[in-house]
């Protein structure tokens, strides 16, 4: 209870109106572990009707209204309803031989009849593009169900793992804890374990807490910019000693040398910060409620391969893209050698996956009059993820030809070569819809041209 | 395809082989990453002569040992 109590304290700054109910409900789930998927799944219900109404939907950027906030509830729970219908009645229904095509096909026609609809004025562009931001949100979190529905013989527990699907803990679509198969194995199964599993989620969220306050003050005191830590501003630093990435972007060459690659590493840190604090506060919950998964970011800059710093660095968007994309091409190609084979399917995960989960995301841009923002988002996803699957390629080419140790100084240059391959990538993966290609390419190039 | 008498004994040298640095660490899988994921999807290509894309195996289905003998006894005959 104590420890429940305390974990309500440290949420609500994090979960805002949605904290007492995760509170509540996380402390019914621990007394009652049998019933721990019943009471998430009522929680998550009450969590996604209290958070839907600030959807960031990008260029949009307007808060629901009252009344869109009840409407999306709504849609919402008839997505799961009708999805739940669907998969209880999935394993009878053998004339569906691809349901994940299937269902991945319905969310690109929604999509393009909601952009039709708006284009047309049969719908207003802040509801078309709150719709489509809800799309990604359930797409992946069903894709997940519908295929642990199809291992399962039967309809059981259908009812009890809808938490599974229902979008109530963070935004993007990534659903952490995959789906009610991966949870299992991590399900705490006695009363000591369950301790252990509330134990790391409080250490998590303190741990959150603590990232979120370092990255404030590295903003604060280093860039000379303002990032609030839960309502409390540290007061900026006069002369900034690093420029910030905005600045960077702006003009690259106003800065001396050292300074461009010292906020260019400053940067990746905070990113790391950022998704750090938001996944392990995410983890935490699960952790709280007894399901010990592991986490989403564990300690990128210790990886001394590109390979071992995506998998530490976004731990259940690579799942993610392993599950759907890297897994299911790599089995397909057993004909190609070896390397080739798996080249292929890195190129699958690392760039198509990744660009079409974020072509969802970017879906709102294309409501807007013109498209042009979602046009060069896209393109600048294209690039960014092209990136990405070759570096990737090219680590797990080297990792398959090269011993298991390595020496210390081999270890060291791993490391800074893993985290410079990063700080440059995020050069296309920082705020998509601030800078042009052209911007970002003269910051790069800046960063290999003396003073 | 020459398969092994004892699947079991010889999964555990395969994976001993996969990381020898960690042969003391208690389960073969527990430090597996996604490159030896794959080597162990050749492996069980190689040895058992199974396709694995009509099995409708999973990524975590390979990450336990029942897992992994489960697939070789369902699927290798």
């Amino acid at each position: 209870v104590a420890a429940v109590t305390l974990s309500g304290l440290l949420l609500a700054p994090t979960m805002g109106g949605a904290a007492f109910p995760a509170a509540v409900a996380l402390l019914a789930a621990n007394r009652n572990p049998q019933k721990r998927r019943t009471i998430l799944s009522v929680l998550a219900a009450l969590v996604c009707a209290a958070s839907l109404g600030a959807i960031p939907i990008g260029a949009v950027a307007t808060a629901a209204s009252g009344k869109t906030a009840v409407a999306l509830t709504l849609a919402v729970i008839t997505a799961v309803a009708a999805l739940w219908c669907w998969s209880r009645y999935l394993p009878r229904l053998p004339a569906i031989r691809h349901p994940l095509a299937l269902l991945h096909g319905s969310a690109v026609l929604a999509v393009v009849a909601l952009g039709i609809s708006c284009r047309g004025g049969a719908l207003s562009i802040e509801k078309a593009a709150l719709c489509a931001a809800l799309i990604p949100e359930l797409l992946w979190r069903a894709s997940y169900w519908i295929k642990w529905r199809l291992r399962q013989p039967g309809d059981k527990g259908a009812a009890e793992n809808l938490f599974t699907v229902i979008p109530f803990l963070g935004r993007g679509g990534v659903p952490y804890g995959k789906g009610p198969e991966y949870l299992t194995r991590y399900e705490a199964s006695d009363a000591s374990e369950r301790a252990a599993a509330q134990i790391r989620g409080i250490g998590l969220l303190l741990l959150a807490l603590a990232w979120r306050l370092v990255s404030a003050l590295i903003v604060a005191r280093v860039h000379g910019g303002a990032q609030p830590w839960f309502g409390w501003s540290f007061s900026p630093a006069s002369s900034p000693l690093l420029p910030s990435m905005s600045a960077l972007l702006d003009a690259p060459l106003s800065y001396p040398l050292s300074l461009r690659w010292a906020a260019l590493f400053s940067e990746l840190v905070q990113n790391i910060l950022t998704l750090a604090a938001y996944g392990h506060t995410i983890v935490a919950i699960y952790s709280l409620a007894g399901f010990c998964i592991p986490r989403n970011t564990s300690a990128p800059l210790l990886a001394s391969t590109v390979l071992d710093f995506w998998a530490r660095y976004y731990f259940y968007f690579k799942e993610l893209l392993m599950d759907f994309f890297f897994f299911p091409v790599y089995l397909r190609c057993s004909r190609l050698p070896g390397i080739a084979r798996t080249l292929v399917a890195t190129f699958a995960a690392a760039f198509a996956g990744n660009v079409y989960y974020h072509l969802f995301l970017y879906a709102p841009e294309w409501m807007q009059a013109g498209g042009r923002q979602f046009g060069s988002m896209a393109l600048l996803r294209c690039v960014y993820c092209a990136l990405l699957a070759a570096g990737l390629g090219w680590s797990i080419g080297r990792a398959s030809r090269r011993a298991e140790r390595r020496p210390p100084w081999q270890q060291a240059m791993g490391i800074l070569g893993a985290a410079m391959f990063f700080a440059l990538l995020h050069i296309w993966n920082y705020h998509e819809g601030e800078a042009s290609l052209a911007e970002r390419w003269e910051v790069l190039q800046s960063l290999f041209m003396w003073d | 395809v020459t398969r092994p008498d004892d699947p079991e004994a010889h999964l555990l040298e395969f994976l001993d082989s996969l990381r020898p640095a960690r042969k003391d660490s208690g389960d073969p899988l527990a430090q597996l990453d996604s490159l030896g994921i794959l080597q162990l999807v050749t492996y069980l290509e190689t040895t058992y002569g199974m396709n694995l894309a009509k099995c409708r195996v999973e990524p975590d289905d390979l990450r336990s040992l029942a897992g992994i003998l489960g697939i070789i006894a369902r699927y290798s005959a």
